[in-house]
């Protein structure tokens, strides 16, 4: 390195920046001249040191806050999450009711097979409609989890009944309570399991009517029968057809 | 953890964080206000120039691209505003100047005096401060601000070099003149008071 390019780098060396450092300190210990240009670029720069650093008035920068909450207001509502949007909170409860009218259509459509049948059932099915209504409520306002976890009790109950049935009054489970509540597959359940069903209070009657039918015609259908000579249900046939 | 970086607290303010961009204001006031000042040697016209180097920044925050520093942004910001300012004023200025003024038949310009700082302003204290300034305000454009950019907000070269779209090595040549012009203005009227 000569003298030149030494001068040229002691800014650079001040300044951190020097290219090869080494060497620019190497020819300041050797040459005066250097070393007189480098104690000169030290002064200038601890002279300037005291420039001062100017503050902008108050009421400048508080125009500016202004302008830039401005444009915070504006901004933020408009880069929320997304599920933090209104219209996303109400899609996704208007999905929900959908999801959960989906669901009771099938308890609808049993529930007006019910009430078709015979007489005697009529009262249990009311029982039973009613406490559907009162279940539809109680679903839409329960949360999904909350739904399934009762129909798993609803199901554990059932078959504890069983067995308390089968058991006897013994029995440490504890004597079966009317419940008005019933979902879906509960239904499907007490279809399958009727001994089960006869357990429960719900439906005595219906139980009684299938009792009388498989016992077969009672003594006062016998006696009609055997006043007119031909069954009384194509008597009835023939009543309805006349009509 | 450190204090966030300005591009995060920028990157906040475009989600619209305002309290980043209040950080971002506190940390450059003093230092952009000053350069700005120091450039156009105006106090009203920095004013109007800082307050609107910021009123950029909120319009365009969002154009701000990741890969560059938010400083050479701003600073970038600032130079075309006092650039744009100064290509007016020397407009007007040669308009004024070769006009004769009123009660005289000689043009201002014919009878500029020294520009030096005033008697008022070195009795008031601060001698070296506002001889710097002043000498400062007497560098030729292109050193004024290499020196203000590095003295005042501590620019790196290369980001020097990026704000006025020169070569690094340049910006550090400048930047050399400047403390060598200021070195000898400044002893230049140290010679005068001993006079």
């Amino acid at each position: 390195m000569n003298c030149d390019e030494c001068q040229e780098q002691v800014f650079e060396l001040i300044e951190r920046e020097a290219i090869d450092p080494e060497g620019v300190r190497e020819l300041l210990e050797r040459c005066p001249e250097c070393r007189a240009s480098f104690e000169e670029v030290k002064e200038a720069l601890r002279s300037v040191a005291a420039l001062a650093v100017e503050e902008p008035p108050a009421e400048t920068d508080a125009a500016i806050l202004r302008a830039a909450r401005a444009r915070s207001a504006k901004v933020a509502p408009r880069r929320r999450k997304w599920f933090q949007s209104p219209q996303w909170a109400v899609a996704a409860v208007a999905l929900l009711a959908v999801g959960v009218g989906v669901w009771s259509i099938p308890r609808g459509e049993e529930a007006a097979m019910n009430s078709a049948s015979p007489g005697q059932r009529e009262p249990a099915v009311d029982t039973q409609t009613a406490g559907r209504a009162h279940d539809k409520v109680e679903i839409a306002d329960a949360p999904a989890a909350v739904v399934v976890a009762s129909e798993v009790a609803a199901v554990d109950l059932d078959s504890r009944l069983a067995v308390a049935g089968s058991s006897g009054p013994g029995s440490p489970v504890p004597p079966p309570q009317p419940r008005a509540a019933r979902p879906k597959r509960k239904a499907m359940h007490d279809a399958e399991a009727p001994v089960a069903k006869e357990a429960s209070a719900s439906a005595p009657m219906a139980t009684e009517a299938r009792r009388a039918f498989v016992a077969g015609p009672s003594a006062e259908v016998v006696a009609l029968e055997e006043d007119s000579g031909e069954p009384v249900a194509k008597k009835q046939g023939k009543a309805m057809s006349a009509e | 953890m450190g204090d966030p970086s300005d591009e995060a607290l920028l990157s906040g303010y475009r989600e619209g964080d305002a309290a980043a961009f209040e950080a971002l204001l506190g940390r450059y006031r003093g230092p952009l206000f000053s350069v700005v000042l120091r450039s156009v040697r105006d106090r009203g016209r920095a004013e109007e120039i800082y307050q609107d180097v910021w009123m950029k920044v909120i319009e365009r925050c969002d154009d701000f691209r990741g890969d560059a520093k938010f400083s050479t942004w701003l600073y970038t910001i600032a130079r075309n505003l006092c650039i744009d300012h100064q290509r007016k004023m020397k407009f007007r200025l040669h308009a004024s100047l070769d006009q004769p003024q009123a009660g005289s038949d000689r043009a201002i310009a014919a009878r500029a005096p020294n520009p030096g700082p005033s008697t008022e302003a070195l009795a008031a204290g601060g001698l070296l401060r506002e001889r710097i300034a002043s000498a400062v305000e007497r560098l030729p454009d292109e050193q004024r601000e290499v020196f203000l950019l590095r003295q005042l907000q501590g620019l790196a070269f290369h980001e020097i070099a990026e704000v006025v779209g020169v070569p690094a090595n340049t910006v550090k040549s400048r930047m050399r003149y400047a403390l060598e012009r200021l070195q000898r203005t400044l002893r230049d009227w140290e010679e005068h008071d001993e006079l």
